[in-house]
């Protein structure tokens, strides 16, 4: 059936259609979030990461506490109106040296490259969860 | 990253006579920790690079290339004036993203250069301040 709207139905519906899609597409995030994790951690892990030298500390190093690095890193999704932010962190202290380098220590970005590497997977997820609602809710 | 590529970039950077004000002549390096260089300097790094065919790839062999670079700028706040600080620093990331970003003079081969990182570190035991800054951009190839 086809429905004829007046440009102000029209934009009342628009602008509806904007708000009632974030639950969707923070449930899409997070699917791309966990993603962009999983892939971070497998960057820190010796004999999958694609640096010479992973960055993943040996257990009887005194200035390492445990949990490992690679153990600590966790995506969440925050939005903030309209906006829906996907992140993705560790909170050890020594992470920043470790992915920005320093005078002494090639930067190992693991993840930067994860969202990179897994840039256009998000796009995908993004956009079915979108496609998704957009059906549901025009349907 | 193809080397013809890293050295227009790295030549670009230092034909700009603003950057080269603030560094001196040929203080752009590749990246290669624990090597001595004289400060301040601007090391690259390239980071990750991905690479997919074009369409009708079979015939024109022709292969976009999208790299993430990362830009270091070294300072010490051992030095007796500009740039010694971490302000310093930062001016110099504004003045490389100057010559990165501009559209309306790219860097030849290159396209689509995008800011997508930036952080600053002080490092305590040997006084220096490091901004690390990476930019993606886009080139292509053609395969034998």
């Amino acid at each position: 059936m086809v429905r004829i709207l007046t440009p102000d139905e029209l934009s009342a519906k628009l602008s509806r259609l904007s708000e009632s899609q974030i639950p969707a597409i923070k449930e899409g995030m997070q699917a791309a979030v966990l993603n962009v994790e999983a892939c971070a951690r497998r960057n820190c892990t010796p004999g999958q990461s694609p640096y010479a030298k992973a960055p993943y500390s040996d257990d009887r190093d005194p200035h390492r506490e445990p949990p490992h690095m690679r153990d600590t890193i966790e995506g969440t999704v925050v939005v903030e109106g309209t906006a829906v932010r996907g992140i993705v962190g560790t909170p050890k202290h020594y992470a920043l040296p470790v992915h920005e380098g320093t005078s002494r220590m090639e930067a190992r970005p693991f993840i930067m490259d994860a969202i990179k590497e897994k840039e256009e997977e998000t796009r995908a997820i993004l956009s079915k969860a979108l496609e998704e609602s957009l059906r549901r809710e025009c349907v | 990253m193809r080397a013809e590529i890293f050295q227009a970039i790295r030549s670009k950077l230092l034909l700009d006579t603003v950057l080269t004000s603030y560094i001196g002549e040929e203080q752009v390096f590749r990246s290669k920790p624990g090597a001595i260089i004289t400060l301040p300097a601007v090391t690259l790094q390239p980071n990750s690079e991905s690479s997919v065919v074009r369409a009708g790839y079979n015939n024109s062999k022709v292969r976009d290339n999208n790299p993430v670079l990362q830009v270091g700028v070294w300072v010490s706040a051992n030095a007796d004036g500009f740039p010694c600080s971490g302000e310093d620093a930062d001016v110099i990331v504004g003045r490389i993203d100057a010559i990165l970003l501009d559209a309306a003079s790219p860097i030849p081969g290159t396209s689509g250069w995008m800011k997508v990182t930036s952080s600053q570190q002080y490092e305590g035991d040997t006084g220096l301040w490091h901004n690390a800054a990476r930019y993606s951009f886009r080139y292509s190839v053609i395969d034998s």
